[in-house]
């Protein structure tokens, strides 16, 4: 597999603040990479970073196997970008704001493509309209042409659905799809939903306070992962007792007035609760709650505190 | 670069503050002239009334050449004001409407960026000072016609009209320079903040307050005096005195360019170090 | 010995007093002399060389009539001490004044007669002129004159092409005026305070110098023409 960007130790300190920090992340070729992180994690902080923005403090980044700090030109020749809220020059149409844009982009961006781009973002009856008669929505679309202007092979994308109703949503994944899947494009998407990177993401890095806390595919994060189960019951001890001399013995956390806690995966939760059924115990209910989505749920919660 | 250079020009000519100054000038200038035009024998019977006692003096004083040699004195000082409302809003304009991001992310050098932007700012600048020049000194004389050109100093001057044209041509080459200084100056303010306003007011407040400095006629003050840009930009009148002390104005030129050096050096420094945060 | 030093004495005295010229006499054949033109027209370039002041070289034709009207007029600019083109003896001789023979001199190589002019008015401007006369064609070669309010001034004329006529090919005007002020500067200068003087008060002298060629005698110049835009 080929490494599209590899990020070693890299650290972003303010005065007393350390936004990013020590953190380590690789996005190989092909991958739908999700990057999440509650609100204020250091998300932005480290795009704005691969995106040489902000110079980091320490550590480094290499992207196409290049040195960023080096290579910096050709990079981001082949890189395109949304980073946070989409803005433009309200004042330009939206024609002449991806005109000026690509005539940046190191490539011939011909008004042909200018006007496809327009299409597939469902603008092009409206490349005349100065930016500023445009809704949220309709610079959320712009912002993606002009990441794509230039069909990079790259694609980093920063909450590209914030403030998007559920149909657009809907709409830029599955953009995200058919760039991924169709054009083979690599994409570094970030969220702070981790619903949102799930259905989409192959591979993802999860990171609070400028720390990571897991990296891996999807898959291995997300469903081959036990889940803490609350267990409900009508006695607590007798369920205790009747769980005392087998292997669900292993499986207990913990145990509280009325509940049980579990550590159990999708198969074994089935069975724990007809062994409960049949020792004559009532279970009320079942609550299965994976870690990492209660854990993400929590520390986002507490940002946004 | 000639690519950054239109796409900065386009962002400047297609922003409505940018007209603010053609405006101002074709405004300004129109009613210097109407005034000079009306009460302008007047002006200069007051102004002569001395050297009229004493001689004899035919010849129409009033004409082109004086009225484009007024405009040039009242608006040499004003001029400034406008062209920091646009070189305020080249860098910080685009930290406000967080266009850095999109422009940035871009495969183009930040010293291309600020050069492109910068020579963009200075074609603005000379663009309105040609355009000063072309309403002043070609308006006037084409209204008034040409004529002597009187210029009371440190003593009376008056030049012959075939005199005058080299000498608004170096005055106003001369006030290139002193405009490019002004631009410099806001565009190193606009370096620094996010936002427009800061840029527009600071590069104002400086020059105000240098030219105060510079006219007040204490012992302190005026030692203060050579060390200020503006007493600098005031030097394009040298060419309208005889002989022109043409060490002086040089001298004067050198000390603008350096500052022009030096600000657009500090900007490009800031500017490569500087985290996009907007 | 001592009759001797007597007759001595009045030999001198009497031989002097036989080359006694009347001051009188002298201005008078200058006044008849020039009251044979009653009017003229000349071109004139003018040259300016006076600290305070920096023109350029000029052309201007002058109009003169009798008795002492005269009118500058220009394509462009120029300029003369008023002094200097007002000058013409019949306006010289047209007040009441003493005259005083003083002695012959040799003035640029022609022998002159010096008389000096005092006003017996005393409201009068002038306070002295000493004219150098030339007996021989009844002109005037060199006047100094000094005024009241003005300071002192001296006309050099030089005769060539129109000396026939009694009328000056090229004139030097030197002048010196005393307390002029000078006026308000109508640029603004943050550099330049520093060479005027506190009170904006001056000495300006220097020359002018007008050079005279076509001149037109006697055409009958209306007198309505010296009324019309007097440019000044």
């Amino acid at each position: 597999m080929v490494k599209v960007i590899e990020v070693k130790s890299l650290t972003k300190k303010y005065k007393n603040l350390t936004a990013v920090d020590n953190l380590e992340l690789d996005v190989y070729k092909g991958d739908v990479f999700g990057f999440l992180g509650p609100n204020g994690a250091g998300k932005s902080t480290t795009i704005r970073m691969m995106l040489s923005l902000i110079k980091p403090t320490k550590g480094s980044i290499e992207i196409f196997g290049m040195p960023l700090k080096k290579k910096r030109y050709e990079i981001l020749s082949r890189i395109g970008a949304i980073v946070e809220k989409p803005d433009f020059y309200l004042y330009l149409s939206a024609y002449k704001n991806l005109e000026i844009l690509g005539k940046l982009s190191n490539t011939n961006v011909s008004r042909k493509r200018i006007m496809e781009i327009l299409e597939m973002v469902g603008l092009e009856k409206r490349h005349t309209s100065k930016v500023k008669t445009f809704s949220h929505g309709m610079k959320q679309r712009l912002g993606l042409a002009q990441a794509l202007l230039h069909d990079p092979e790259l694609i980093i994308l920063d909450e590209p659905t914030t403030g998007l109703d559920p149909q657009g949503i809907k709409e830029i994944r599955d953009l995200i799809l058919y760039l991924s899947r169709d054009k083979g494009k690599t994409i570094l998407l970030s969220s702070h939903i981790l619903k949102e990177v799930q259905i989409i993401a192959t591979r993802m890095i999860i990171i609070n306070r400028g720390k990571t806390i897991v990296q891996g595919t999807v898959d291995e994060l997300m469903n081959s992962e036990k889940m803490k189960v609350k267990v409900e019951v009508d006695d607590v001890q007798k369920a205790k007792s009747c769980i005392e001399l087998t292997m669900w013995k292993n499986n207990l956390l913990s145990a509280g007035s009325n509940e049980l806690e579990f550590k159990l995966d999708n198969h074994e939760i089935a069975i724990l609760n007809k062994h409960f059924v049949e020792s004559g115990i009532e279970v009320h209910s079942l609550v299965p709650t994976r870690s990492l989505e209660d854990y993400f749920l929590r520390i986002t919660e507490e940002s946004e505190l | 670069m000639s690519t950054l250079i239109q796409i900065e020009l386009v962002k400047i000519f297609r922003k409505w503050r940018t007209y603010i100054g053609f405006i101002a000038i074709a405004v300004l200038v129109v009613i210097i002239q109407l005034s000079i035009y009306l009460t302008g024998e007047r002006f200069i019977d007051f102004a002569i009334q001395n050297i009229k006692d004493t001689f004899e003096m035919v010849g129409n004083f009033v004409n082109g050449n004086l009225i484009a040699l007024l405009v040039l004195q009242m608006l040499y000082v004003h001029i400034p004001f406008l062209i920091v409302l646009v070189g305020g809003d080249l860098l910080a304009s685009e930290a406000t409407a967080g266009t850095y991001r999109i422009l940035l992310t871009r495969p183009i050098s930040r010293f291309k960026l600020i050069a492109s932007k910068f020579i963009a700012g200075t074609i603005y600048a000379n663009l309105l000072l040609a355009f000063l020049m072309l309403v002043s000194l070609g308006g006037s004389l084409l209204i008034f016609g040409s004529g002597e050109l009187i210029v009371i100093k440190n003593k009376i001057y008056i030049f012959a009209s075939d005199d005058t044209p080299w000498r608004f041509v170096l005055a106003y080459g001369f006030a290139t320079l002193s405009l490019t200084v002004v631009m410099t100056l806001s565009f190193f303010f606009s370096s620094l903040v996010e936002n427009a306003i800061g840029p527009i007011v600071a590069s104002m407040a400086v020059i105000i307050i240098f030219l105060i400095i510079s006219s007040i006629d204490i012992e302190l003050l005026r030692q203060l005096r050579p060390y200020l840009f503006v007493t600098h930009m005031a030097k394009w009148s040298e060419f309208f005195r005889e002989p022109v002390r043409i060490d002086e104005v040089i001298k004067s030129a050198v000390i603008l360019l350096a500052h022009i050096i030096a600000l657009f050096s500090l900007t490009l420094f800031i500017f490569k170090k500087k985290d996009i945060l907007s | 010995m001592k009759n001797f030093f007597i007759l001595f004495l009045f030999s001198i005295i009497t031989s002097n007093m036989a080359q006694i010229i009347d001051a009188n006499e002298l201005l008078q054949d200058v006044k008849q002399k020039f009251d044979e033109i009653s009017d003229y027209e000349v071109d004139a370039m003018i040259t300016v060389d006076v600290n305070f002041l920096q023109v350029p070289e000029s052309n201007a034709k002058i109009y003169f009539k009798q008795p002492d009207r005269v009118k500058l007029e220009s394509e462009g600019f120029a300029m003369l001490p008023k002094q200097g083109m007002n000058f013409s003896p019949a306006k010289l001789l047209n007040i009441e004044y003493t005259a005083i023979y003083v002695k012959q001199e040799i003035l640029d190589n022609y022998k002159t007669e010096v008389v000096k002019i005092i006003p017996t008015d005393s409201e009068e401007d002038l306070i002295l002129s000493t004219l150098w006369i030339d007996p021989e064609y009844n002109i005037i070669r060199k006047i100094e004159s000094t005024t009241k309010n003005t300071g002192t001034n001296k006309i050099h004329l030089y005769y060539d092409d129109h000396l026939s006529i009694g009328l000056p090919d090229k004139v030097e005007f030197t002048f010196n005026i005393r307390n002029f002020q000078l006026p308000s500067s109508i640029t603004m200068d943050f550099d330049t305070k520093e060479e005027k003087p506190a009170d904006n008060k001056t000495e300006i002298s220097g020359m002018v110098t007008v050079l005279y060629s076509n001149y037109i005698i006697n055409s009958g110049i209306p007198d309505p023409f010296f009324e019309e835009e007097q440019q000044d």
